[in-house]
């Protein structure tokens, strides 16, 4: 059998090839690539009508492999799903982050990758002491959780791998709120962009309009040079340095920020349905 | 035994013992000797190319390297002895899937690739080392880490990318990160010990620090929700950009031990909360080339030229001037790959 030169020593980490032809593909083997699929398992990503494909020393990790072909026993084919990693026993209330897991055929967790840091760690391998639901806690501000309605925090994480916008996004729950504190800040900014944010009700951080503490205009200036720096300096670099830097009025701020600690249910991973939840 | 140098390519040749190139080891082989025969001070020669991973690849302290003689891993773009170390593309790439690699106790690695969608991609536990490697983990799933390294473990001249979680990590343990450059992640630094040189580009927040004694030199924070934050004392920030964040740099409570001082702050929302600037904070535009273009290098004119405190020595021990920001490579991009490697400052 012939190996599939275009197919092998590749890294296919999350891509389909079900639109290749399958032509490409029947009677080779393909050696070294790497096909894994993540969170989901069973993904079908080879093209309809493979068939007499041999493969050899790749990961087909959650990927289904279509009768008619034959995976190497120096293959890795297992199923692998994010599930809450176990607490330290010594720590039983302690949050998890997620873990993943190697899985049964019916999905459920039988032992965590990471089995050797688990032991390390002080953790459990076993998937009965997992938590019930993956849990979460973020501090916000109370400025920001106010801005927030029900529907921010229940909605469905997005799927794909784009940053996600806001500190809601991971909860599948309106979060409790399990510590409120309150400290005094002070910041400083410039005096157009808090007018600007003023004429849209924005306080920033602050639970109200803070106290003007002072107004000061930063003169238009150049930057100070040291007289040790200034001695190795070029004069046309010098020159550079000292241009002017136009004046600006800058405010100084100070106010109450109330920060709140949330606890609540999240997602497990990006694009997870309300289905796959349960 | 004596260290050894050994070779390895990904499909392996003639009697696969490691030898030489000519009877390189495949990667079953490679995989086999590293975690059940390194000895301190073997030399592993990676050739160019897609290495798959079918389990964790590596250990933490089965077979480590030492103080005296760390285990090395170098990844290289021809078949000479000795080898030209690879650059760019021609690095190999370790394709980890959702598993690891890395040797996890004085390993050294250099000049790799690794791509996957786990937990973390390297193995990396107690003073391991990593120069000129590229990170990208693609996992959906949240709080991951693309370079992952604790107890002291280095990261010299890396990019890491981890949209859904950290591009660097070290589970609130320090790690130390010198011209290393994250994009395009939740977080791009997390606990650093040292980090000097840096650049976090796109990163919802920039650098978080819970343990005390960060000290983050001549880093550039470019772009997020939060430059810096977390709430640990006695560290050192100075001569960072800071450019285009909600808020700078916010601390959950003031900790007078930090020193802030000789930073640029501009186009933040806000620019400090908990933290005070110190008195040669400088606000000028930074001027980069094209920092949208992730190109941090300052533009002739530029306000944070010889900006900085002088706190590096010259080559005759006396002081020198220093620019605020980070010495990036002279393609401008800490993330082009094709020539990382080669620093501007010269500095390796």
């Amino acid at each position: 059998m012939s190996t599939n030169e275009a197919y092998s020593f590749g890294d296919y980490t999350g891509q389909s090839l079900a639109d290749v032809p399958a032509e490409e593909l029947n009677g080779t083997q393909i050696v070294g690539s790497c096909f894994y699929q993540q969170c989901r398992t069973d993904a079908s990503v080879f093209p309809e009508g493979m068939t007499g494909v041999t493969f050899r020393r790749c990961n087909l990790d959650n990927v289904c492999i279509p009768p008619g072909n034959t995976v190497g026993p120096d293959c890795t084919h297992k199923r692998i799903k994010p599930f809450p990693g176990t607490p330290r026993k010594d720590k039983p209330d302690e949050l998890c982050s997620t873990e993943d897991w190697f899985c049964d055929d019916k999905g459920n967790p039988v032992e965590p990758l990471r089995k050797a840091g688990f032991e390390e760690e002080g953790r459990s391998t076993n998937p009965k002491d997992m938590p019930a639901d993956h849990i979460i806690e973020i501090n916000i501000t109370k400025a920001e959780y106010d801005k927030l309605t029900p529907s921010d925090w229940t909605a469905p994480v997005p799927a794909g791998d784009g940053p996600l916008a806001g500190k809601a996004a991971w909860f599948r729950e309106v979060p409790q709120i399990t510590r409120v504190e309150t400290s005094t800040r002070r910041v400083e900014m410039e005096k157009a962009r808090w007018q600007a944010m003023q004429a849209e009700g924005d306080n920033g951080d602050f639970d109200q309009q803070p106290t003007l503490l002072a107004e000061r205009k930063r003169p238009a200036g150049r930057l100070r040079v040291p007289d040790r720096v200034r001695n190795l300096l070029s004069p046309e670099r010098l020159a550079e340095m000292q241009r002017e830097i136009p004046a600006v009025t800058v405010v100084q701020l100070e106010g109450d920020v109330t920060t709140y600690t949330v606890r609540g249910k999240a997602w497990l991973y990006r694009g997870q349905t309300a289905e796959e939840v349960a | 035994m004596a260290a050894s140098t050994l070779y390895v390519t990904p499909a392996g040749a003639g009697t696969k013992s490691g030898a030489d190139w000519a009877n390189a080891m495949g990667l079953a082989e490679f995989e086999t000797d590293f975690e059940g025969a390194a000895e301190p001070g073997d030399v592993y020669y990676l050739y160019s190319g897609t290495y798959t991973l079918t389990n964790d690849c590596g250990d933490v302290a089965t077979k480590p390297g030492t103080k005296a003689l760390p285990i090395w891993v170098i990844g290289c773009s021809d078949q000479n002895t000795p080898p030209t170390e690879a650059t760019g593309a021609a690095r190999p790439l370790i394709a980890v899937g959702s598993y690891s690699f890395g040797k996890g106790t004085y390993g050294i690695h250099k000049n790799l690739r690794l791509s996957g969608a786990g937990n973390q991609l390297c193995i990396s536990w107690d003073k391991n080392t990593w120069i000129n490697c590229d990170f990208e983990n693609n996992t959906i799933g949240s709080s991951k880490f693309a370079g992952y390294g604790r107890y002291g473990s280095r990261f010299v001249d890396c990019v890491a990318t981890c949209p859904n979680g950290y591009a660097f990590g070290s589970g609130y343990v320090h790690a130390h990160y010198y011209w290393c450059y994250a994009h395009d992640s939740t977080t791009g630094f997390e606990d650093p010990g040292a980090m000097f040189d840096c650049i976090a580009d796109t990163c919802t927040t920039g650098v978080l620090m819970w343990r005390d004694e960060a000290h983050v030199v001549n880093c550039v924070f470019y772009n997020g929700t939060t430059g810096m934050t977390g709430g640990a004392g006695a560290g050192t920030f100075m001569n960072c950009v800071i450019e285009s964040f909600t808020t700078g740099a916010s601390w959950s409570s003031e900790q007078k031990s930090n020193l802030f001082d000789y930073n640029n702050w501009h186009g933040n929302t806000v620019d400090v909360s908990n933290v005070t600037k110190g008195a040669s904070a400088t606000a000028a535009d930074p001027g980069f080339q094209d920092a949208p273009g992730g190109d941090f290098r300052p533009a002739p004119g530029s306000s944070c030229l010889d900006a900085g405190f002088g706190i590096r020595l010259g080559t005759g021990g006396s002081e020198t001037t220093v620019n605020q920001g980070a010495v990036q490579n002279a393609s401008g991009g800490g993330g082009i790959a094709s020539n990382r490697g080669v620093l501007t400052g010269g500095r390796l």
